[in-house]
C-alpha cells in the first residue's frame, strides 16, 4: 500500500487526472463477450415460447389441434415452457448480460483490469454450471414449477441446486468487483468513483443483500424438502423469503439500465448527464429502498399482518421517487443532447436526437415503454388497487414493459455497440438493428395494452385463456391482440439474435470504425458533488437497518412459527 | 481515506430549480395518492386480506369445518362459505353457490395441497390460498346475476379450468 | 475524463424547459392512469376480512 503516498495531492478537491480511456485486454473482451453470448443463446431460446403462449391465447388449432398437443412431446405442456420462458428471459438472459455488462463497467470506469480475474471466471463458470444443472430438470418436465417455484409444488432438487449455483456465482463476480474497487479506492483518495462503475458497484451490493432472500428458503427449506430430508415446508414462509429477493431482483434488472441512461446514453446522444449529485443520489436511494418492501407482493396473503402490508405500501412509494428523479434527468439529459445538435424551441430537441443510431434510439424507445410500466408499479404498489389487479393478466402486461422493455431494450442498445466493440467488428445491418428496436415497440405497444386491458376484465394470469371454461366475448379481441403483439415480439427478439450473431461472424473492421465505449460527461464536475454522496458506510447502515426493521419483527414471528406441514406435489 | 481533509468547505448538491420542482410534485403526487388509499380503506372499507388461522393441510377434508365445505346460513342474509381449493383435480368445492340478493357472505378459503387464488369478477375479493392458512373476506351481495371466481395462481395442468360460480337471486 | 475547471456558460444556464414540459404530461398521464384503475377499486366495492 504505499502507492498512494507518491501521487495524491493534499489540496482541495482537485482529482487526480483521469485516463482518457483504458482499452480492455483481449482476456477481458473475451470474458465480457462469453457472458453476454450465453445471456443471448438463453433470450433465442427462453423467446422460442413467448409466441407459443400468446398464439394459444388466441386458440388457435390446426388441424383441430391446439399448438401444445401438435408440439407434444417435445414439450409437454403451456406450463413447462412457461418456465423456460420465465427462467431464460427474466433468470439468465438478464443475469450473464448484467455480470458481463458489469464486468466492463467497473474496469473501464476504474481505468484498471479486475484485481482477480479467475474471480470472474469462478463465479462465471458456477453460473454456467447452475444454468446446466437446473436446465435438465426443467427439459426433462421435472420442473414445471415457473420462475417463482411456488412451493408446494416441488421440483426436482437439481432445480434449486441450479439456481443457487447461478445466485452464488452472480455474488462471486461480485467479490471480484469489489477487491477491484476497493484498490482503486486507495489508489485515488478524494477522487469520486467514476459514474459507470459507481452504479454498476452499488448494484451488485443491493443483489448481494438482495439474494439472502431465495439463498435462505432454497437452502433451509427447499432443497432439502426435494432431497426427503424435510418432510415439509411453511409454504408462506416460502413465498415472504421469495418475495424478500423478489423485490429487489427487479431493481438489479433496471439498474444496470439506469446505469447506461445516466452514464452513457447522454455521450451516445450528443450531450452531457444533466445531473451527477442526483444520479449518485438516486442509485444510494435504490440500495436503501429496493429490498425492505417486498410484501407488496403479498397484499393478498393471508398470512402477512395488515400493518406491515400498510408499512411495505408506504416504503414502495418512496421507492417509486427515484425512478420519477430519473425520468427528470435523463430525459433532460437528452433534452441537453438535442440542442447541442441543433433542436430549437419547447420540443424542437427530440426530432435532433441522433434517432438513426440503433444503440440511442431504442433506449429512446423502452424509456417511452417504461413510463407505462413505472405507472403500473405504482397502481400495483398502492395497497388496496391490487386487489383490482392481482395475479391477473394486468401483471405480465406489467412486467413485459419494464424487465422486457425497459432492461431488456437497454440491454439490447447497448450489444448494439458493446458486441462489436469487443470483437472488432462494425454492427451489422445498423438500419435493420433501427427496425428492430421499432419493431419491438411497436409489439410491446400491442402486446402490453392488451394483457393490462384483459387483467383489468379480471383475466387470470398464468393460464392458458384459450382453453379456460369461462372466457367472456368479451375478452375474445383481447386475446387475438395478445397473439399479434407476442407475435410481432418474436420477430424482434430473432432480428436482435440475428444482428447478433452475423456481427459476429464477419470479418473484423478498422480500428476507426469499430465503436469505443461511450462514456458521457457531466454539466457539472462530479468532484464537485459532495463526499457523502460517494461514502458507503452511512448508506449501507441504513440499508441494513431498513431491512432488519422493515423485515425482521414478521420474519422472526414466522420462523418461531414455522409450520412444515406441507409436502411436495407433483400436479403437471 | 488516508489524506487530510480540504480546506474549503463540502460542496453542496446543486439541484436545477425545475428539477426540484418536479421532485416536489411527485412527492405531493404520492402523498395525494396514499390518502386516497387511505380514504378507500377506512372509509369506503375497500380492504386486504389478514391472517384468520392456521390449519394443517393434512387433515383439513376429514376434520374441521372445511372437512364438509359449502355455504351456511349464520341468519337471514348472512352466510359463512367453506371453499377448498383442490389442486389434485383442479377444482373448488363448492363450485357452486346461491345467495339472494342484499346477502352478506363471509368466505373462508385454504387447500390441502398447493397454493391457489380466489378471484371474484366484479368484486374486490382477490386472494391467495395458501396451504396452512385460512383467506377470508367478507363482502355484499347486492345485484342479482351470475358471478364467476377463478383460481388465479398455477396449480398444475388443470388450473385453467378451476372456477366457481355464486348466483344471486333477486 | 477531463475534469471541468470553467464550466460552459450556456451549460451552467441550460434551462430543461421541453423535460418540464414532459413531466407535466408524464404528471397527468399518471394520475389519470392511476385514477382510473382508483376508481374500478372503488366501483368494486367493499369488502373486509
Amino acid at each position: 500500500m504505499t502507492a498512494i503516498a507518491t501521487t495524491t495531492p493534499v489540496a482541495a478537491v482537485t482529482p487526480t487526472a483521469v485516463p482518457a480511456k483504458y482499452v480492455l485486454s483481449k482476456g477481458e473482451k473475451r470474458f465480457i463477450g462469453l457472458q453476454l453470448l450465453f445471456a443471448t443463446l438463453a433470450l433465442s431460446i427462453g423467446s422460442l415460447f413467448g409466441p407459443l403462449q400468446a398464439l394459444e391465447f388466441s386458440g388457435l388449432t390446426i388441424g383441430g389441434k391446439d399448438i401444445y398437443a401438435l408440439l407434444q412431446p417435445l414439450l409437454a405442456s403451456y406450463y413447462q415452457g412457461l418456465t423456460l420462458h420465465g427462467v431464460l428471459n427474466a433468470l439468465i438472459w438478464t443475469t450473464f448480460f448484467i455480470t458481463g455488462f458489469f464486468t466492463l463497467t467497473v474496469t473501464y470506469g476504474l481505468r484498471r483490469p479486475l484485481a482477480y480475474p479467475k474471480l470472474g471466471w469462478l463465479g462465471f463458470i458456477m453460473m454456467t454450471l447452475g444454468l446446466l444443472t437446473a436446465a435438465v430438470p426443467i427439459l426433462l418436465n421435472e420442473a414445471s414449477v415457473l420462475y417463482t417455484f411456488y412451493p408446494p409444488l416441488q421440483a426436482n432438487w437439481a432445480f434449486y441446486v441450479g439456481l443457487v449455483l447461478v445466485v452464488v456465482g452472480s455474488w462471486v463476480q461480485g467479490y471480484g468487483f469489489y477487491i477491484t474497487y476497493y484498490r482503486w479506492r486507495k489508489a485515488n483518495p478524494g477522487v469520486r468513483t467514476p459514474l459507470m462503475a459507481f452504479g454498476s458497484l452499488i448494484t451488485m451490493v443491493m443483489w448481494q443483500i438482495a439474494t439472502l432472500g431465495i439463498a435462505v428458503e432454497i437452502l433451509t427449506q427447499l432443497l432439502p424438502w426435494s432431497l426427503g430430508l424435510l418432510p415439509g415446508v411453511d409454504p408462506q414462509l416460502n413465498r415472504t423469503y421469495f418475495w424478500f429477493t423478489g423485490h429487489p431482483l427487479v431493481y438489479f434488472w433496471l439498474l444496470p439500465a439506469y446505469v447506461s441512461w445516466y452514464a452513457m446514453l447522454p455521450k451516445q446522444a450528443g450531450g452531457k448527464l444533466f445531473s451527477d449529485s442526483l444520479a449518485r443520489f438516486s442509485f444510494w436511494m435504490f440500495l436503501v429502498l429496493s429490498t425492505p418492501l417486498g410484501f407488496h407482493h403479498q397484499f393478498t396473503d393471508p398470512g402477512v399482518p395488515t400493518i406491515w402490508k400498510t408499512i411495505h405500501a408506504v416504503l414502495t412509494y418512496a421507492v417509486a421517487f427515484p425512478s420519477l428523479l430519473t425520468a427528470f434527468t435523463v430525459v433532460a439529459s437528452l433534452e441537453y443532447a438535442g440542442r447541442q445538435r441543433g433542436g430549437k424551441g419547447l420540443l424542437g430537441w427530440i426530432p435532433k436526437l441522433p434517432w438513426s443510431n440503433p444503440s440511442v434510439s431504442i433506449q429512446v424507445l423502452s424509456g417511452v415503454l417504461f413510463i407505462f410500466g413505472g405507472i403500473g408499479g405504482i397502481t400495483n404498489a398502492s395497497y388496496n388497487i391490487n386487489l383490482v389487479i392481482h395475479n391477473t393478466a394486468w401483471v405480465p402486461g406489467h412486467f413485459h414493459l419494464t424487465v422486457a422493455s425497459a432492461a431488456t431494450m437497454t440491454f439490447m442498445g447497448i450489444a448494439y455497440w458493446l458486441v462489436p466493440h469487443l470483437t472488432g467488428r462494425k454492427l451489422w445491418a445498423p438500419k435493420l438493428a433501427l427496425a428492430q428496436g421499432w419493431i419491438w415497440f411497436v409489439g410491446m405497444m400491442i402486446f402490453s395494452n392488451a394483457m393490462h386491458t384483459l387483467g383489468l376484465l379480471g383475466a387470470p394470469r398464468r393460464t392458458p385463456l384459450g382453453i379456460a371454461p369461462y372466457v367472456p366475448a368479451n375478452w375474445e379481441p383481447r386475446l387475438l391482440q395478445t397473439a399479434i403483439g407476442g407475435s410481432i415480439l418474436f420477430i424482434g427478439a430473432y432480428l436482435f439474435v440475428t444482428i447478433m450473431v452475423v456481427t459476429v461472424l464477419r470479418k473484423p473492421a478498422p480500428a476507426a470504425e469499430v465503436p469505443q465505449v461511450p462514456e458521457a460527461q457531466s454539466i457539472q464536475d462530479p468532484q464537485l458533488t459532495p463526499s457523502w454522496l460517494d461514502r458507503w458506510a452511512p448508506w449501507l447502515t441504513i440499508a441494513i437497518l431498513l431491512i432488519i426493521l422493515m423485515y425482521g419483527p414478521n420474519l422472526f414471528y414466522q420462523i418461531s412459527n414455522m409450520q412444515n406441514t406441507s409436502p411436495g406435489f407433483k400436479l403437471w | 481515506m488516508t489524506t487530510p481533509q480540504p480546506q474549503s468547505p463540502e460542496p453542496s448538491v446543486h439541484i436545477d430549480p425545475y428539477e426540484r420542482g418536479w421532485m416536489i410534485a411527485a412527492i405531493a403526487m404520492l402523498v395525494v395518492f396514499a390518502l386516497a388509499v387511505a380514504v378507500a380503506s377506512y372509509s369506503l372499507g375497500i380492504q386486504l386480506p389478514a391472517p384468520e388461522a392456521r390449519v394443517n393441510p393434512n387433515t383439513i377434508t376429514t376434520s374441521g369445518p372445511f372437512a364438509k365445505p359449502g355455504l351456511r346460513e349464520l341468519a337471514p342474509g348472512r352466510y359463512e362459505a367453506y371453499i377448498v381449493a383442490h389442486g389434485q383435480g383442479w377444482y373448488f368445492d363448492p363450485r357452486q353457490i346461491s345467495v339472494p340478493a342484499g346477502s352478506e357472505i363471509t368466505f373462508y378459503v385454504t387447500s390441502p395441497d398447493v397454493q391457489h387464488g380466489f378471484k371474484l369478477e366484479g368484486t374486490n375479493v382477490n386472494m391467495m390460498v395458501i396451504p396452512g392458512q385460512v383467506s377470508t373476506l367478507t363482502r355484499r351481495f347486492d345485484t342479482p346475476g351470475e358471478y364467476n371466481w377463478v383460481c388465479h395462481e398455477y396449480c398444475g395442468t388443470g388450473h385453467a379450468a378451476m372456477y366457481g360460480t355464486i348466483t344471486v337471486t333477486p | 475524463m477531463k475534469p471541468e475547471q470553467k464550466p460552459e456558460h450556456e451549460e451552467e444556464h441550460f434551462k430543461p424547459r421541453g423535460t418540464v414540459l414532459m413531466m407535466v404530461l408524464f404528471f397527468f398521464m399518471i394520475v389519470a392512469l392511476w385514477g382510473y384503475v382508483y376508481l374500478i377499486m372503488v366501483s368494486q366495492g367493499a369488502n373486509t376480512p
